[in-house]
Protein backbone atom coordinates (compact mmCIF):
# COMPACT_ATOMS: atom_id res chain seq x y z
CA UNK A 1 0.00 0.00 0.00
CA UNK A 2 1.25 3.60 -0.25
CA UNK A 3 1.53 6.33 1.81
CA UNK A 4 0.16 9.42 1.07
CA UNK A 5 1.69 12.78 1.81
CA UNK A 6 -0.18 16.44 1.99
CA UNK A 7 1.80 18.45 -0.49
CA UNK A 8 -0.68 21.48 -1.28
CA UNK A 9 -3.22 22.98 1.24
CA UNK A 10 -5.21 26.41 0.72
CA UNK A 11 -8.26 27.55 2.24
CA UNK A 12 -10.38 29.92 2.91
CA UNK A 13 -12.75 31.00 6.42
CA UNK A 14 -14.23 33.38 8.07
CA UNK A 15 -11.16 34.41 9.77
CA UNK A 16 -9.35 34.83 6.10
CA UNK A 17 -8.16 32.78 3.20
CA UNK A 18 -4.36 32.06 3.96
CA UNK A 19 -2.49 30.51 7.10
CA UNK A 20 -0.96 33.84 8.02
CA UNK A 21 -3.86 36.26 8.31
CA UNK A 22 -5.83 32.91 10.04
CA UNK A 23 -3.02 32.15 12.25
CA UNK A 24 -3.01 36.07 13.56
CA UNK A 25 -6.68 35.77 13.82
CA UNK A 26 -6.79 32.89 16.38
CA UNK A 27 -3.57 34.15 18.20
CA UNK A 28 -5.77 37.24 19.00
CA UNK A 29 -8.43 35.33 20.17
CA UNK A 30 -10.82 36.49 17.37
CA UNK A 31 -13.59 34.43 16.03
CA UNK A 32 -16.02 35.54 12.69
CA UNK A 33 -19.32 35.17 14.16
CA UNK A 34 -21.07 38.19 13.24
CA UNK A 35 -25.48 39.35 13.13
CA UNK A 36 -26.88 38.84 9.33
CA UNK A 37 -29.57 41.20 8.95
CA UNK A 38 -30.49 40.25 6.19
CA UNK A 39 -31.87 37.23 7.78
CA UNK A 40 -34.16 39.27 9.85
CA UNK A 41 -37.12 38.89 7.42
CA UNK A 42 -37.39 35.14 8.13
CA UNK A 43 -40.56 34.33 10.28
CA UNK A 44 -39.83 31.84 13.53
CA UNK A 45 -36.11 32.10 12.99
CA UNK A 46 -34.44 32.72 16.14
CA UNK A 47 -30.89 32.87 15.26
CA UNK A 48 -29.24 35.87 13.25
CA UNK A 49 -25.89 35.16 13.12
CA UNK A 50 -23.62 32.97 10.77
CA UNK A 51 -19.18 33.78 10.10
CA UNK A 52 -19.34 34.52 6.19
CA UNK A 53 -15.96 34.52 4.49
CA UNK A 54 -15.31 37.98 3.90
CA UNK A 55 -14.97 40.33 1.08
CA UNK A 56 -14.78 36.93 -1.49
CA UNK A 57 -15.68 37.33 -5.05
CA UNK A 58 -15.38 35.63 -8.53
CA UNK A 59 -12.17 36.52 -9.60
CA UNK A 60 -12.21 38.56 -12.77
CA UNK A 61 -9.92 36.05 -14.65
CA UNK A 62 -11.87 33.36 -14.59
CA UNK A 63 -13.39 32.32 -17.78
CA UNK A 64 -17.26 32.66 -18.18
CA UNK A 65 -17.78 29.55 -19.36
CA UNK A 66 -15.81 28.30 -16.57
CA UNK A 67 -17.86 30.24 -13.51
CA UNK A 68 -21.51 29.92 -15.19
CA UNK A 69 -21.77 26.58 -13.54
CA UNK A 70 -20.45 27.75 -10.10
CA UNK A 71 -22.33 28.72 -7.05
CA UNK A 72 -20.44 30.30 -4.45
CA UNK A 73 -19.63 26.99 -2.45
CA UNK A 74 -17.97 25.82 -5.77
CA UNK A 75 -16.24 29.28 -6.83
CA UNK A 76 -14.94 28.58 -3.24
CA UNK A 77 -13.71 25.28 -3.82
CA UNK A 78 -11.76 26.41 -6.87
CA UNK A 79 -10.07 29.08 -5.37
CA UNK A 80 -8.50 27.14 -2.64
CA UNK A 81 -7.85 24.88 -4.58
CA UNK A 82 -5.89 27.50 -6.90
CA UNK A 83 -3.98 28.30 -4.22
CA UNK A 84 -3.15 24.74 -3.02
CA UNK A 85 -2.04 23.67 -6.39
CA UNK A 86 0.04 26.65 -6.76
CA UNK A 87 1.55 25.56 -3.17
CA UNK A 88 2.09 21.90 -4.22
CA UNK A 89 3.87 23.25 -7.55
CA UNK A 90 1.40 21.63 -9.55
CA UNK A 91 -0.79 24.65 -11.36
CA UNK A 92 -1.01 23.94 -15.09
CA UNK A 93 0.51 20.43 -14.26
CA UNK A 94 -0.08 17.75 -17.35
CA UNK A 95 -0.69 15.59 -14.66
CA UNK A 96 -4.22 17.34 -13.73
CA UNK A 97 -5.69 15.93 -16.77
CA UNK A 98 -3.60 12.59 -17.76
CA UNK A 99 -5.93 10.41 -15.34
CA UNK A 100 -3.20 10.86 -12.67
CA UNK A 101 -5.26 12.97 -10.81
CA UNK A 102 -8.37 12.34 -8.81
CA UNK A 103 -10.84 14.59 -6.76
CA UNK A 104 -12.54 13.65 -3.75
CA UNK A 105 -14.35 16.77 -2.14
CA UNK A 106 -17.89 17.64 -1.03
CA UNK A 107 -20.00 19.99 0.58
CA UNK A 108 -23.43 19.59 2.19
CA UNK A 109 -25.50 20.21 -0.82
CA UNK A 110 -25.10 22.14 -3.72
CA UNK A 111 -25.09 26.25 -3.76
CA UNK A 112 -28.29 27.61 -1.65
CA UNK A 113 -28.34 30.47 -3.33
CA UNK A 114 -28.97 28.73 -6.86
CA UNK A 115 -31.20 26.38 -5.16
CA UNK A 116 -33.79 29.54 -3.85
CA UNK A 117 -34.12 31.01 -7.19
CA UNK A 118 -34.91 27.84 -9.16
CA UNK A 119 -37.35 26.82 -5.93
CA UNK A 120 -38.48 30.65 -6.12
CA UNK A 121 -39.52 29.58 -9.78
CA UNK A 122 -40.50 26.62 -9.80
CA UNK A 123 -42.10 26.21 -6.38
CA UNK A 124 -43.86 29.83 -5.40
CA UNK A 125 -44.31 30.64 -9.29
CA UNK A 126 -45.29 27.54 -10.84
CA UNK A 127 -43.28 28.55 -13.63
CA UNK A 128 -40.09 27.55 -15.95
CA UNK A 129 -39.89 31.06 -17.09
CA UNK A 130 -36.71 32.03 -15.49
CA UNK A 131 -34.83 28.94 -14.75
CA UNK A 132 -31.66 28.87 -17.02
CA UNK A 133 -29.73 26.02 -18.27
CA UNK A 134 -26.59 26.50 -15.12
CA UNK A 135 -29.47 26.41 -12.08
CA UNK A 136 -29.30 23.20 -11.94
CA UNK A 137 -25.55 22.64 -11.94
CA UNK A 138 -25.21 24.79 -9.24
CA UNK A 139 -27.19 23.37 -6.45
CA UNK A 140 -26.71 19.51 -7.93
CA UNK A 141 -25.02 17.91 -5.23
CA UNK A 142 -21.48 16.94 -6.31
CA UNK A 143 -21.46 20.85 -7.70
CA UNK A 144 -18.38 21.29 -5.89
CA UNK A 145 -16.33 18.22 -7.24
CA UNK A 146 -17.92 18.44 -10.94
CA UNK A 147 -16.74 22.36 -11.22
CA UNK A 148 -13.38 21.59 -9.75
CA UNK A 149 -12.86 19.12 -12.36
CA UNK A 150 -14.28 21.01 -14.90
CA UNK A 151 -12.30 24.51 -14.15
CA UNK A 152 -9.02 22.34 -13.61
CA UNK A 153 -9.55 19.79 -16.61
CA UNK A 154 -9.17 16.61 -13.94
CA UNK A 155 -9.55 13.53 -15.73
CA UNK A 156 -9.17 10.81 -12.78
CA UNK A 157 -12.16 10.03 -10.73
CA UNK A 158 -14.78 12.08 -8.74
CA UNK A 159 -15.60 11.09 -5.34
CA UNK A 160 -18.32 13.45 -4.05
CA UNK A 161 -18.32 12.79 -0.52
CA UNK A 162 -21.60 15.25 0.30
CA UNK A 163 -22.40 14.12 4.06
CA UNK A 164 -22.91 17.32 5.61
CA UNK A 165 -20.57 18.11 8.36
CA UNK A 166 -18.08 15.15 7.56
CA UNK A 167 -18.18 16.22 3.53
CA UNK A 168 -14.31 17.69 3.95
CA UNK A 169 -12.88 15.05 6.01
CA UNK A 170 -14.84 11.74 3.87
CA UNK A 171 -13.20 14.03 1.20
CA UNK A 172 -9.56 14.09 2.53
CA UNK A 173 -10.43 10.38 3.62
CA UNK A 174 -11.59 8.86 0.76
CA UNK A 175 -9.09 10.59 -1.38
CA UNK A 176 -6.20 9.21 1.21
CA UNK A 177 -7.20 6.10 0.23
CA UNK A 178 -7.56 6.62 -3.57
CA UNK A 179 -3.71 6.73 -3.41
CA UNK A 180 -3.23 4.71 -0.26
CA UNK A 181 -4.42 1.65 -2.86
CA UNK A 182 -2.88 2.61 -5.89
CA UNK A 183 -5.93 4.05 -8.09
CA UNK A 184 -4.48 7.32 -8.53
CA UNK A 185 -1.17 9.10 -7.84
CA UNK A 186 -2.45 13.05 -7.06
CA UNK A 187 -5.89 13.38 -5.38
CA UNK A 188 -7.71 16.97 -5.09
CA UNK A 189 -9.39 16.39 -1.66
CA UNK A 190 -11.24 18.70 0.84
CA UNK A 191 -14.74 20.40 1.03
CA UNK A 192 -16.44 23.99 0.87
CA UNK A 193 -19.70 25.33 2.09
CA UNK A 194 -21.96 28.36 1.17
CA UNK A 195 -23.34 29.86 4.06
CA UNK A 196 -27.24 30.47 3.51
CA UNK A 197 -30.36 31.00 5.33
CA UNK A 198 -31.17 27.53 4.54
CA UNK A 199 -28.16 26.34 6.75
CA UNK A 200 -29.31 27.91 9.66
CA UNK A 201 -32.74 27.28 9.51
CA UNK A 202 -31.64 23.71 9.53
CA UNK A 203 -30.29 23.93 13.11
CA UNK A 204 -33.05 26.66 14.26
CA UNK A 205 -35.80 23.88 13.98
CA UNK A 206 -33.84 21.88 16.06
CA UNK A 207 -33.01 24.53 18.49
CA UNK A 208 -29.64 23.79 18.05
CA UNK A 209 -28.20 27.59 16.69
CA UNK A 210 -26.94 30.08 19.09
CA UNK A 211 -29.20 33.14 19.61
CA UNK A 212 -26.77 35.45 21.18
CA UNK A 213 -27.71 37.45 18.71
CA UNK A 214 -26.95 40.64 20.77
CA UNK A 215 -23.00 39.05 21.51
CA UNK A 216 -21.72 37.66 18.65
CA UNK A 217 -17.93 37.95 19.91
CA UNK A 218 -18.79 35.75 22.41
CA UNK A 219 -20.46 32.68 20.92
CA UNK A 220 -20.36 29.90 19.66
CA UNK A 221 -19.15 28.09 22.84
CA UNK A 222 -17.87 24.55 22.17
CA UNK A 223 -17.86 22.08 25.79
CA UNK A 224 -18.76 25.33 27.68
CA UNK A 225 -21.61 25.23 30.65
CA UNK A 226 -23.34 28.75 29.13
CA UNK A 227 -23.36 27.49 25.22
CA UNK A 228 -26.53 27.61 23.35
CA UNK A 229 -25.46 26.21 19.83
CA UNK A 230 -24.05 26.18 17.11
CA UNK A 231 -22.89 29.24 14.38
CA UNK A 232 -23.03 28.78 10.88
CA UNK A 233 -20.50 29.72 8.88
CA UNK A 234 -18.76 28.78 5.16
CA UNK A 235 -14.91 28.48 3.55
CA UNK A 236 -13.06 25.84 1.82
CA UNK A 237 -10.47 23.84 2.28
CA UNK A 238 -8.41 22.25 -0.53
CA UNK A 239 -5.74 19.33 0.27
CA UNK A 240 -3.44 18.31 -2.59
CA UNK A 241 -2.81 14.60 -1.60
CA UNK A 242 -0.07 12.59 -3.38
CA UNK A 243 2.22 9.55 -3.25
CA UNK A 244 4.98 9.76 -1.44
CA UNK A 245 7.22 8.62 -4.18
CA UNK A 246 5.54 10.64 -6.82
CA UNK A 247 5.92 13.65 -4.68
CA UNK A 248 9.69 12.95 -3.63
CA UNK A 249 11.05 12.22 -7.26
CA UNK A 250 9.61 15.80 -8.15
CA UNK A 251 11.19 17.24 -5.40
CA UNK A 252 7.77 18.39 -3.43
CA UNK A 253 8.12 19.73 -0.27
CA UNK A 254 5.62 17.79 1.93
CA UNK A 255 3.21 19.07 5.13
CA UNK A 256 2.36 16.17 6.54
CA UNK A 257 1.93 12.40 5.75
CA UNK A 258 -1.29 11.25 5.61
CA UNK A 259 -1.21 8.60 8.45
CA UNK A 260 -4.79 7.03 8.97
CA UNK A 261 -8.29 7.80 8.15
CA UNK A 262 -11.26 5.82 9.92
CA UNK A 263 -14.89 6.30 8.88
CA UNK A 264 -18.61 4.57 10.07
CA UNK A 265 -21.71 5.01 10.77
CA UNK A 266 -23.87 4.93 13.88
CA UNK A 267 -26.78 3.41 12.59
CA UNK A 268 -28.86 4.45 15.22
CA UNK A 269 -30.33 8.34 14.98
CA UNK A 270 -30.57 10.60 12.03
CA UNK A 271 -29.67 13.49 14.07
CA UNK A 272 -28.45 12.46 18.20
CA UNK A 273 -24.94 11.86 17.81
CA UNK A 274 -23.83 8.29 19.36
CA UNK A 275 -20.08 7.99 21.69
CA UNK A 276 -20.17 4.40 20.70
CA UNK A 277 -19.68 5.42 16.82
CA UNK A 278 -17.79 8.41 18.09
CA UNK A 279 -15.55 5.90 19.83
CA UNK A 280 -15.32 3.53 17.41
CA UNK A 281 -13.70 5.55 14.82
CA UNK A 282 -11.84 7.56 16.99
CA UNK A 283 -10.38 3.51 17.02
CA UNK A 284 -10.79 2.69 13.40
CA UNK A 285 -8.54 6.10 12.80
CA UNK A 286 -5.98 4.58 14.87
CA UNK A 287 -5.91 1.28 13.71
CA UNK A 288 -5.57 2.54 10.12
CA UNK A 289 -2.62 4.51 11.09
CA UNK A 290 -1.27 1.31 13.46
CA UNK A 291 -0.95 3.48 16.66
CA UNK A 292 -2.27 3.89 20.21
CA UNK A 293 -3.99 6.08 21.71
CA UNK A 294 -0.82 7.55 23.27
CA UNK A 295 0.69 8.42 20.09
CA UNK A 296 -1.29 11.27 19.67
CA UNK A 297 -0.20 14.30 20.35
CA UNK A 298 -3.45 16.78 19.91
CA UNK A 299 -6.51 15.97 18.90
CA UNK A 300 -9.11 18.41 17.03
CA UNK A 301 -12.55 17.98 17.89
CA UNK A 302 -15.66 18.18 15.98
CA UNK A 303 -17.07 20.66 19.10
CA UNK A 304 -19.56 22.63 17.80
CA UNK A 305 -21.45 23.83 20.88
CA UNK A 306 -24.30 22.02 20.67
CA UNK A 307 -26.07 20.07 24.00
CA UNK A 308 -25.77 16.44 22.56
CA UNK A 309 -23.13 16.85 20.31
CA UNK A 310 -20.56 18.02 22.73
CA UNK A 311 -21.27 15.71 25.65
CA UNK A 312 -21.31 12.72 23.40
CA UNK A 313 -17.91 13.88 21.93
CA UNK A 314 -16.13 14.45 24.92
CA UNK A 315 -17.43 11.04 26.09
CA UNK A 316 -16.23 9.23 23.32
CA UNK A 317 -13.04 10.75 23.78
CA UNK A 318 -12.44 9.77 27.19
CA UNK A 319 -13.12 5.92 26.41
CA UNK A 320 -10.22 6.32 24.07
CA UNK A 321 -7.73 8.93 25.40
CA UNK A 322 -8.56 9.92 29.19
CA UNK A 323 -6.87 12.86 30.10
CA UNK A 324 -3.78 11.98 27.68
CA UNK A 325 -4.20 14.27 25.05
CA UNK A 326 -4.86 18.00 24.04
CA UNK A 327 -8.15 18.70 23.10
CA UNK A 328 -9.23 21.76 21.29
CA UNK A 329 -12.33 22.62 18.92
CA UNK A 330 -11.50 25.61 16.56
CA UNK A 331 -15.65 25.99 15.91
CA UNK A 332 -15.38 28.98 18.64
CA UNK A 333 -13.46 31.06 16.23
CA UNK A 334 -14.72 29.61 13.02
CA UNK A 335 -18.12 28.97 13.55
CA UNK A 336 -19.83 25.59 11.79
CA UNK A 337 -18.48 25.44 8.45
CA UNK A 338 -20.35 21.85 7.84
CA UNK A 339 -19.09 20.73 4.50
CA UNK A 340 -16.05 22.35 4.80
CA UNK A 341 -15.37 22.17 8.24
CA UNK A 342 -13.74 18.83 7.80
CA UNK A 343 -10.84 20.16 5.75
CA UNK A 344 -10.81 23.39 7.23
CA UNK A 345 -10.04 21.89 10.65
CA UNK A 346 -7.09 19.50 9.50
CA UNK A 347 -5.81 22.39 7.34
CA UNK A 348 -5.46 24.62 10.45
CA UNK A 349 -4.45 21.77 12.85
CA UNK A 350 -1.69 20.98 10.31
CA UNK A 351 0.08 24.31 10.79
CA UNK A 352 -0.26 24.96 14.19
CA UNK A 353 1.17 21.39 14.42
CA UNK A 354 4.01 22.94 12.27
CA UNK A 355 4.27 25.91 14.34
CA UNK A 356 4.87 24.31 17.41
CA UNK A 357 1.05 25.65 19.02
CA UNK A 358 -2.34 24.94 19.42
CA UNK A 359 -5.35 26.99 19.90
CA UNK A 360 -7.42 27.05 22.82
CA UNK A 361 -11.84 25.87 23.25
CA UNK A 362 -12.45 29.63 22.27
CA UNK A 363 -15.28 30.91 24.82
CA UNK A 364 -14.64 27.93 27.51
CA UNK A 365 -14.80 29.23 30.42
CA UNK A 366 -16.72 26.94 32.84
CA UNK A 367 -16.81 23.26 31.75
CA UNK A 368 -20.11 21.74 31.05
CA UNK A 369 -20.12 19.04 33.71
CA UNK A 370 -22.65 16.69 31.70
CA UNK A 371 -18.46 16.67 29.36
CA UNK A 372 -16.08 14.20 30.33
CA UNK A 373 -12.52 15.35 31.96
CA UNK A 374 -10.50 16.09 29.31
CA UNK A 375 -7.04 17.99 28.96
CA UNK A 376 -8.96 20.83 27.29
CA UNK A 377 -7.04 23.44 26.10
CA UNK A 378 -8.11 27.08 27.89
CA UNK A 379 -7.83 30.80 27.84
CA UNK A 380 -4.75 30.68 25.54
CA UNK A 381 -3.16 28.81 22.96
CA UNK A 382 -0.66 26.09 24.01
CA UNK A 383 2.59 25.50 22.73
CA UNK A 384 3.03 21.64 21.69
CA UNK A 385 5.71 19.92 20.02
CA UNK A 386 3.50 17.58 18.34
CA UNK A 387 4.71 14.94 16.15
CA UNK A 388 1.09 13.49 15.29
CA UNK A 389 -2.63 14.74 15.49
CA UNK A 390 -6.15 13.60 15.05
CA UNK A 391 -8.92 15.33 13.34
CA UNK A 392 -12.44 14.44 14.15
CA UNK A 393 -15.80 15.27 12.56
CA UNK A 394 -19.35 13.36 12.67
CA UNK A 395 -22.39 14.55 10.65
CA UNK A 396 -26.29 14.02 10.54
CA UNK A 397 -27.12 10.90 9.75
CA UNK A 398 -24.21 9.03 12.16
CA UNK A 399 -21.73 9.63 10.17
CA UNK A 400 -18.07 9.54 11.74
CA UNK A 401 -14.73 10.33 10.87
CA UNK A 402 -11.36 10.35 12.20
CA UNK A 403 -8.13 11.61 10.25
CA UNK A 404 -4.82 10.99 11.48
CA UNK A 405 -1.71 13.38 10.03
CA UNK A 406 2.11 13.43 11.08
CA UNK A 407 4.56 15.55 10.97
CA UNK A 408 7.81 13.27 10.63
CA UNK A 409 8.32 11.54 6.84
CA UNK B 1 -42.00 44.30 -20.61
CA UNK B 2 -41.74 45.44 -23.92
CA UNK B 3 -44.34 44.81 -26.49
CA UNK B 4 -42.77 42.67 -28.57
CA UNK B 5 -45.56 42.60 -31.75
CA UNK B 6 -44.13 46.15 -32.30
CA UNK B 7 -40.56 44.88 -31.91
CA UNK B 8 -38.83 46.05 -35.26
CA UNK B 9 -35.27 43.64 -36.37
CA UNK B 10 -33.10 46.50 -35.05
CA UNK B 11 -35.00 46.72 -32.01
CA UNK B 12 -34.66 42.90 -31.78
CA UNK B 13 -31.02 43.69 -32.07
CA UNK B 14 -29.99 45.99 -30.28
CA UNK B 15 -31.63 43.90 -27.55
CA UNK B 16 -29.95 40.74 -28.11
CA UNK B 17 -26.74 42.67 -28.02
CA UNK B 18 -27.17 44.19 -24.41
CA UNK B 19 -28.44 40.91 -23.14
CA UNK B 20 -24.63 39.38 -24.64
CA UNK B 21 -22.95 42.07 -23.59
CA UNK B 22 -24.34 41.67 -20.17
CA UNK B 23 -24.95 37.91 -19.83
CA UNK B 24 -21.64 36.57 -21.73
CA UNK B 25 -19.04 39.26 -21.44
CA UNK B 26 -19.09 39.76 -25.44
CA UNK B 27 -17.48 43.11 -27.01
CA UNK B 28 -20.06 45.03 -28.07
CA UNK B 29 -17.90 45.68 -31.47
CA UNK B 30 -17.85 41.98 -32.09
CA UNK B 31 -22.12 41.67 -32.38
CA UNK B 32 -23.24 41.73 -35.85
CA UNK B 33 -26.69 40.58 -37.23
CA UNK B 34 -24.03 37.84 -39.30
CA UNK B 35 -22.35 36.92 -36.15
CA UNK B 36 -22.62 33.17 -35.94
CA UNK B 37 -23.04 32.15 -32.43
CA UNK B 38 -20.14 29.50 -32.21
CA UNK B 39 -17.85 32.42 -33.08
CA UNK B 40 -18.86 34.19 -30.45
CA UNK B 41 -18.05 31.62 -28.67
CA UNK B 42 -21.53 30.71 -27.12
CA UNK B 43 -22.62 26.90 -26.66
CA UNK B 44 -26.06 24.86 -26.29
CA UNK B 45 -25.53 26.41 -22.47
CA UNK B 46 -25.04 30.09 -23.64
CA UNK B 47 -28.29 29.74 -26.13
CA UNK B 48 -30.85 28.28 -23.85
CA UNK B 49 -29.66 31.44 -21.04
CA UNK B 50 -30.05 33.80 -24.08
CA UNK B 51 -33.51 32.41 -24.49
CA UNK B 52 -34.60 32.57 -21.29
CA UNK B 53 -33.19 36.35 -20.69
CA UNK B 54 -34.95 37.27 -24.14
CA UNK B 55 -38.49 36.01 -22.29
CA UNK B 56 -37.32 38.04 -19.30
CA UNK B 57 -37.54 40.99 -21.12
CA UNK B 58 -39.80 40.79 -23.99
CA UNK B 59 -42.03 37.59 -22.96
CA UNK B 60 -41.03 35.87 -26.18
CA UNK B 61 -40.94 32.03 -25.80
CA UNK B 62 -38.68 29.73 -28.02
CA UNK B 63 -40.20 26.59 -29.41
CA UNK B 64 -38.22 23.80 -29.22
CA UNK B 65 -37.68 23.36 -32.80
CA UNK B 66 -36.65 27.41 -33.41
CA UNK B 67 -33.71 26.31 -31.57
CA UNK B 68 -32.67 24.07 -34.10
CA UNK B 69 -32.35 26.60 -36.96
CA UNK B 70 -30.62 29.07 -34.94
CA UNK B 71 -27.24 30.23 -36.34
CA UNK B 72 -26.89 33.32 -36.46
CA UNK B 73 -28.34 36.62 -34.45
CA UNK B 74 -30.30 37.78 -37.58
CA UNK B 75 -31.99 33.87 -37.08
CA UNK B 76 -32.71 35.26 -33.67
CA UNK B 77 -34.25 38.69 -35.01
CA UNK B 78 -36.24 37.01 -37.50
CA UNK B 79 -37.90 34.71 -35.16
CA UNK B 80 -38.69 37.24 -33.02
CA UNK B 81 -40.13 39.55 -35.17
CA UNK B 82 -42.09 36.82 -37.13
CA UNK B 83 -40.23 37.07 -40.19
CA UNK B 84 -38.23 33.24 -39.87
CA UNK B 85 -39.31 30.55 -42.32
CA UNK B 86 -41.55 28.14 -40.58
CA UNK B 87 -39.42 25.42 -39.71
CA UNK B 88 -41.37 22.39 -41.28
CA UNK B 89 -41.17 24.11 -44.21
Amino acid sequence: MNRVVVTGMGGLCSLGSDWETVRDALLAGRNGTIVMPEWERMAGLKTRLGAPVPDFELPTSWPRKKTRSMGRDSAMAVRATEIALEDAGLSGSTELGDGTTGVSYGSTAGSPGALDGWAESFYRNDTLSGIGANQYVRFMSHTCAANLAQFFGIRGRIIPTCSACTSGSQGIGYGYEAIKYGHHEIMIAGGAEELGLMDAAVFDVLFAASTCNDRPDQTPRPFDSKRDGLVCSEGAATFVLEEFEHARARGAAVYAEVLGFGTNCDGRHITNPDATGMEKVMRLGLESAALAPEAIDYLNAHGTATEVGDIAESLATAEVFGRGVPVSSLKGFLGHALGACGSLEAWLSIEMMRDGWFAQNRGLEDLDPRCADLDYIRDEPRKLDAQILMSNNFAFGGVNTSLVFGRDI
Amino acid sequence: MADVSNMSPADAFSMLKRIMVREFDIAESEIQPSSGFEDLDMDSIDAVDLAVSVEEEIGFQFQTEDLAGIRTIQDVVDLICGNAPHPSG
